[in-house]
């Protein structure tokens, strides 16, 4: 098997009594787009400090292409960050901020002026290099933040939340052209972000981090559609992800999840369930049918609020003790519409057990 | 009330203050320079700018006007650049760095007249603590205060040691606040630490640095205490400064309108360099 680009081999950090990192096992291959997903105060940024060198590892090894970091200082590891505030050196022009670390890393002055010339060329920003930061939008800013760590052609990209300072069009704008820029340098990336969009939209592979402990680490796809436990089926769905209790019921070698807004079929279960047939059951809000057309009022929920999204609608809705939040498309939804009726079949269903919150399975339901 | 005047009138309690006890005895120092002596409390006939030629006339002027600088240009640049090392050291996440925090403040704290009598003990050239120490390690004892060659710069070193504290907390205050990721991107690109002291911290502590040069050079040319309690301008004014100089004109010679044009000789003198200092820093 080839040596991965980065491995973390039991990574553990603590501050105290506080464990901030548990022993951590993660390979990430040579030009992956590589994000770590968490809320705040996960581990992601510590985890991040590490790779770089500017916190010191209490547990474990980091491996970049196979020679452990530990003990190499950051100056000599050629990791390039990226920071959430972008940290541009403040009296120096843009130009100089691209050139610093291509200097101080030993190159003359005319490969550092074709490198810089280059980068800025590559990013757009040509017109920039004589100004300083404070004389150009954040936008600007963190792009020159992106060109100082591509100038320097380092072995692995680090960015610690580089979009978060950004206004929500900028945003937009320059994840796609970090996404771009990856795809075309092949450089391996470990991208921290407590963003789902992000997550989503630029990784490779992600990993999803809770409380210093990795949840799921797989594809964005894969981890959406077959989220490991309730916490990163909560953390990866906007908005958020309804969950209510249900019970596992076997009728005919199917299985029926019977919750307080309607019953599923699982027509293909797993051989094994657990015992206890309670189960918690987790719908996104974009995976459930509904129907407008509603024949019973036994059966139906009164909608209480809609919040129109623009193509979508978020339509929520009461049940006895609770609250459904439904995305329809927003002409599917009656101008007059006062009630919903959830509509099994279709609606995708995920199960976690109620003691630990692993998933049990994920279904799209079947017509029973 | 016209709202426009209002910040006038808010500003004009201090500027009224300010007139009565710095603009107006400033105007009565230029009037006093500028006429001879009276009897008493009164002023002589105006005299032009005769005191003035009489005082750069005078070679024991320029001797002094020299000292001071030497003193200003040796004891600021010193302490400031002690104190800059110190606060780097305070800066680390040492255990029990707060203990060398107010260890290295107390001078500060300490009332100069304390520092003084301290620095007297310490630097007597008879069995002080220094020349002491000095023997102990096998060198000749140094004349400390009492050598005209030493004393200037003794004085200085006394200085430095009272100063440095001050100096140092406010350089901590600024290391502090700068921003730590700039501090970090310069260490991953590749920056050791020399080179990230030179090139990313000192230009960073730059607005620090200028406070203190100005709070530091207005602050070190007013130096008298020290002068006065420790060597009184000896030995044959080889301490000698301007405050003090001033001080001896108006209250042992009796020559009020001499002292005013030291002082205000003096005052055209800071205005100059803090303006050459302000250009320097804002270029």
């Amino acid at each position: 098997m080839t040596e991965p680009a980065l491995r973390f081999a039991g990574v553990g950090k603590s501050y105290g009594s506080a464990r901030v990192l548990a022993d951590l096992n993660l390979e990430i291959a040579e030009g992956e787009f590589f994000v770590l997903l968490g809320p705040s105060g996960c581990g992601k940024t510590t985890l991040l400090r590490m790779t770089a060198g500017l916190q010191p590892i209490d547990r474990g090894e980091i491996y970049l292409r196979g020679a452990a970091l530990s003990l190499v200082p950051p100056e000599r590891r050629n990791i390039a960050m990226v920071f959430q505030d972008y940290a541009l050196y403040p009296h120096m022009t843009v130009y100089q901020n691209m050139a610093f670390g291509l200097r101080r890393h030993g190159h003359d002055r005319s490969e550092t002026d074709a490198r810089v010339r280059r980068t800025a060329a590559l990013l757009g920003i040509e017109s920039l290099l004589e100004r300083r930061p404070h004389q150009i939008s954040g936008g600007q800013q963190q792009r020159v933040a992106l060109g100082r760590a591509i100038a320097r052609d380092p072995v692995l990209y680090l960015m610690d939340e580089p979009l978060s300072n950004l206004d929500a069009q900028v945003r937009a704008s320059v994840r796609t052209e970090i996404k771009e820029l990856q795809r075309r340098l092949g450089v391996t990336t470990l991208y921290v972000t407590h963003d789902q969009v992000e997550a989503m939209t630029l990784g490779d592979r992600m990993a999803v981090l809770n409380d210093g402990v990795i949840q799921q680490v797989g594809r964005p796809i894969d981890v959406y559609r077959e989220p490991a436990n309730e916490f990163v089926a909560r953390f990866l769905a906007t908005p958020q992800l309804n969950v209510f209790d249900g019970t596992l019921e076997r009728i005919d070698g199917a299985v029926v999840v019977r919750t307080q807004v309607g019953a599923f079929a699982w027509t293909q279960p797993p051989a094994a369930l657990p015992e206890n047939p309670k189960v918690r059951v987790g719908m996104r809000p974009e995976e459930i049918k509904i129907s407008f057309d509603v024949a019973t009022e036994g059966a139906s929920l009164p909608i209480r609020l809609i919040e129109p999204l623009g193509s979508q609608i978020l339509v929520i809705a009461d049940f006895d003790g609770g609250e459904l939040t439904v995305s329809v498309p927003a002409d599917a939804m009656p101008r007059d519409a006062r009630r919903i009726a959830v509509v099994p079949a279709g609606c995708v269903v995920h199960l976690f057990d109620c003691a630990d919150g692993k998933a049990i399975g994920h279904f799209a339901a079947g017509s029973s | 009330m016209k709202d426009a005047a209002r910040p006038y009138l808010y500003l004009f309690p201090t500027l009224a203050v300010l007139a009565v006890f710095t603009y107006f005895p400033l105007a009565r120092l230029v009037e006093l320079s500028l006429r001879a002596p009276g009897v008493g409390a009164s002023l002589g006939p105006w005299i032009g700018f005769s005191g003035y030629a009489k005082l750069f006339a005078n070679p024991l002027f320029w001797r002094v006007a020299g000292q001071t600088l030497l003193y200003v240009f040796a004891s600021v640049p010193i302490a400031m650049a002690v104190a800059l090392a110190l606060a780097l050291l305070l800066d680390q996440p040492l255990r029990g760095v707060g203990v060398f925090r107010v260890l290295y403040y107390t001078p500060v704290v300490m009332p100069t007249v304390a520092v003084a009598a301290l620095a007297l003990w310490m630097f007597n050239a008879n069995g002080g603590l220094i020349d002491y120490l000095l023997h102990a390690i096998g060198f000749a004892p140094v004349p400390w205060l009492v050598d005209g060659g030493w004393a200037l710069p003794t004085l200085i070193l006394i200085a430095v040691w009272k100063n440095v504290g001050y100096y140092m907390i406010i350089y901590l205050a600024g290391l502090q606040s700068l921003p730590r990721a700039v501090l970090d991107a310069a260490r991953l690109d590749g920056a050791r630490p020399i080179v990230r002291f030179f090139t990313v911290t000192l230009p960073l502590l730059r607005p620090t640095t200028f406070f203190l040069a100005v709070v530091a050079l207005v602050g070190s040319f007013q130096v008298f205490d020290f002068v006065n309690l420790m060597t009184q301008g000896g030995p044959s004014n080889a301490t000698n400064v301007l405050v003090y100089f001033a001080y001896q004109n108006g209250f042992e010679y009796f020559q009020l309108g001499l002292a005013a044009a030291v002082s205000l000789v003096m005052f055209a003198m800071v205005l100059l360099i803090l303006g050459a200092v302000a250009w320097a820093f804002n270029r």
